[in-house]
């Protein structure tokens, strides 16, 4: 892993943390892998939605509605795959407080 | 004592379709649609502006002259739907009035300029004015006075069925005699809040909904109001009214599931139809119609249909239509105004339709087409299903029907136990990080309390919670994301936090109660009005055990603004203060059959303050040598000192609770806990209980059960 990959995962695992209020948890404790729905974090459709806004307010880019928009949340490594086709991976978009 | 058959025998109703029920239930059963782009305000870019709006409310029209400036879109809708009620059931003048609403914006409309403003962290305290519609309980002060004669009121928020708890609440306080005539309904007003929220939700159909559609795509939102009057047979009969429909039946539960996800099975609203349809003495083949919830979103009307095919089987004889495809969601004031049109549909023989619906969800139940049809009723059923998982069911039953199987008409009411948080608790940490993911304090305070007093192997356990507010920092700032980065931009998963009833749905789901489950608002005297209506719905047997409590969480804009107006009289030197109380109260008899009971309560008042007199009316004896008794005060109120200096309550144990945690609206809440606790400990025999603010005081009497009395 390269480190601006490395880096747009921690971004990733950032925005999660502080979006979903993921209380307790830290970058360490998300596997790149791990699903991040109903196993693994055990998020559901109402953080799907948060995190879609998210990630289009962090990174600037539009996230895609429907099954298109769950398959991109599948993983942390699947929202940093589809950061870098969308080109948004390098964006210097101001991050949301 | 048997209790009394319950009469509707007024309705009104304000809708998109209709300033007044005759007129909304015509344009109904022609199957005209009341949704239109949004016109009151410009929401910005959202997936749905297809609304059910109130064109041609106009606010000054309803206001009585020189109340301009204190009503909210909300108020008038009730005020509106009010006087239709009262007028077409011809309340006698002077009678014994109550009013009980449900609802979850009340003035959002009006005040969320303010609130989302640059200059929102300096709101003055000139500004307050702006604000007084801002809490749940401003459109009860405004049905009374343009009524009169009110003198017992309630709001009540339980997301979208508010308006439907309030019939039961109205059926629980003629059933004790408290009043002879309840105004019972529900009101909500459009406001940014909940356009932005429902759209953030992807819930909003960008075009005319399709309930129980296999195509819908999701809820129109909606405006509008209904008030029903109600009233026992006796009084009914006596006066010669024309009874509309008899309320025979009714459930209150929740799902403890999500806070917007129902429960995907359908089984817990399965049972709470079952539930209703039991208490009115009726089987599902007695049922002709069914005004479902029906908004038209994926997860309702799946678990929904799911319930209905489940309680009245494939192939039944039962007509089912959702009115939201006509009127849109119109949120706390749905419930009510389904209410109204089931009593309609009962009195003018004519199920309503179920437009836009092709291709049902399930086969087997049996839908109304696109336009009304002329049907006998001899009973239907109302049913709401609100966010958090707040359900409610309504039966009501034609004029001619038998009346169900007589009941008592009280129940008597264990204390079983009391707690209480108090400044920095920090009630977050004593919480599952990842169960109590975005509660913020208050929901936090509510969801430790419900831990604390409710195993989670006990019997099925509701909870009414006093909140005086909502989360009002949380609010602004998420209209002011929505205000200065775009409609877009508003964090969905915030939303449902935001709605009055959110800390009562989000304690319900951490602590897994799944009895009768909603919020009530009541200013200073939210614990007073939390623990009355907990433990009248034992008493109605609605419930077998209810948490009672209320949550006053620090919260800025309150402590500046909108605190000041909750001072009550007399109230002096004590500090503003932070907490919660909770107390669990259960069914007496059913309580002692699966364990010892301490307490009980003895009895309870609520009005003006005078302490002599709330001892005659509770007959309790006077305290003396043979009798331990104790006091508990839950305000510092400099009157309520003087008044009980002239009593002989003044030389019993005195606990004043708030000199130990200040001034706030859960204090009631905590001075009822500390009383349980007291006679818990055994030291005391009696225990009374004043508090209040303004002019409406409570006095609650309790005392210790011995073993086998």
């Amino acid at each position: 892993m390269n480190a601006g990959e490395s880096g747009l995962k921690s971004r990733i695992k950032r925005a999660l943390i502080e979006e979903l209020d993921l209380r307790g948890k830290s970058e360490q404790d998300i596997d790149d892998a791990a699903p991040l729905f109903g196993e693994g974090l055990g998020l559901d459709s109402l953080d799907a939605l948060q995190l879609a806004m998210a990630i289009e307010e962090r990174f600037g880019v539009a996230v895609p509605e429907g099954e298109a928009g769950r398959a991109v949340f599948a993983s942390v490594d699947a929202i940093a795959e589809f950061l870098v086709q969308s080109g948004a991976a390098g964006s210097n978009a101001p991050e949301a407080g | 004592m048997r209790a009394p058959r319950i009469a509707v025998s007024g309705v009104g109703l304000v809708s998109a379709l209709g300033q007044s029920a005759a007129e909304t239930f015509r344009a109904l059963s022609s199957g005209e649609r009341g949704l239109q782009p949004l016109a009151l305000f410009d929401p910005g870019d959202v997936r749905s502006k297809l609304v059910g709006e109130v064109r041609g409310l106009s606010v000054a029209d309803v206001a009585p002259p020189g109340e301009l400036e204190r009503f909210s879109r909300t108020d008038a809708l009730a005020v509106a739907a009010a006087r239709e009620a009262f007028q077409q059931a011809r309340v006698p003048r002077g009678a014994r009035l109550g009013v009980v609403l449900g609802g979850t914006t009340a003035g959002m409309f009006e005040t969320e300029n303010v609130l989302s403003s640059p200059e929102r962290d300096r709101i003055s305290p000139e500004r307050a004015g702006d604000l007084v519609r801002y809490p749940l309980s401003a459109s009860l002060a405004r049905v009374a006075q343009a009524i009169g004669g009110v003198s017992l009121s309630r709001s009540i928020c339980s997301a979208c069925s508010g308006g439907a708890i309030a019939l039961v609440q109205a059926a629980a306080w003629l059933t004790r005699g408290e009043v002879d005539f309840v105004l019972a309904g529900g009101s909500d007003g459009l406001c940014r809040l909940t356009v932005l929220g429902f759209n953030a939700l992807g819930a909003t159909d960008p075009e005319a909904c399709r309930p129980f559609d296999r195509s819908r795509g999701g809820l129109n939102l909606g405006e509008g109001a209904a008030v029903l009057v109600l009233e026992r047979e006796e009084t009914a009969r006596a006066r010669g009214a024309d009874v509309l429909a008899w309320l025979d039946g009714y459930a209150v539960g929740a799902e403890a599931h999500h806070i917007t996800h129902p429960e995907p099975t359908g089984a817990r609203a399965a049972a709470l139809l079952r539930s209703a349809l039991t208490r009115a003495g009726l089987t599902p083949e007695q049922v002709g119609y069914v005004n479902a919830h029906g908004t038209g979103t994926q997860q309702n009307d799946a678990m929904e249909a799911r319930a209905l095919l489940e309680v009245f089987g494939a192939g039944s004889a039962t007509w089912i239509s959702s009115s939201k495809a006509q009127l849109g969601h119109t949120l706390g004031a749905a419930g009510a105004i389904e209410a109204a049109l089931s009593v309609l549909a009962i009195a003018r023989s004519e199920v309503l339709p179920g437009v836009g619906l092709l291709e049902p969800e399930l086969p087997g139940l049996r839908h109304v087409g696109a336009v009304g049809r002329p049907e006998r009723l001899a009973a239907a059923l109302s049913s709401s299903f609100g966010f958090g998982g707040m359900s409610c069911v309504l039966a009501f039953c034609q004029r001619d029907q038998p009346a169900p199987a007589p009941r008592a008409s009280s129940r008597r009411v264990a204390l079983l136990g009391g707690s209480w948080l108090g400044a920095g608790a920090q009630p977050e940490k004593s919480l599952d990080a990842e169960r109590s993911r975005r509660l913020d304090t208050g929901s936090a305070l509510a969801a430790v309390g419900a831990s604390r007093l409710v195993q989670a192997a006990s019997a099925p356990t509701g909870l009414v919670l006093g909140t005086a507010f909502g989360n009002v920092e949380r609010t602004m700032a998420f209209l002011a994301r929505g205000r200065e980065r775009g409609a877009r931009h508003v964090p969905p998963a915030e939303f449902p936090h935001l709605v009055p009833s959110a800390a009562a749905g989000n304690a319900s789901i951490y602590a897994g109660l799944t009895g009768p489950v909603f919020a009530v608002s009541d200013l200073a005297q939210s614990g007073e009005a939390a623990f009355a209506a907990a433990c009248e719905l034992v008493e109605l047997g609605v419930a077998e055990r209810m948490l009672a409590g209320a949550i006053a969480p620090r919260d800025a804009i309150v402590e500046r603004v909108l605190g000041p107006l909750l001072e009550p009289e007399g109230f002096g030197a004590v500090q503003r203060g932070e907490g919660a109380g909770f107390t669990l109260v259960a069914e007496l008899e059913g309580a002692r059959a699966s364990g010892p009971v301490a307490a009980e309560l003895l009895g309870r008042y609520t009005g003006e303050l005078e302490v002599a007199q709330h001892a005659e009316l509770l007959g309790l004896p006077e305290p003396g040598p043979g009798l331990r008794a104790a006091v508990v005060l839950g305000v510092a109120g400099a009157q309520l000192r003087r008044a009980l200096a002239d009593s002989p309550w003044s030389r019993c144990f005195v606990v004043d609770v708030a000199s130990q945690h200040g001034y706030h609206e859960a204090l009631g809440a905590i001075a009822m806990a500390v009383a349980v606790e007291l006679l818990g400990a055994g030291e005391h025999e009696r225990v009374l209980v004043l508090s209040g603010a303004g002019r409406s005081w409570s006095a609650t009497l309790c005392g210790r059960v011995e073993a086998g009395g």
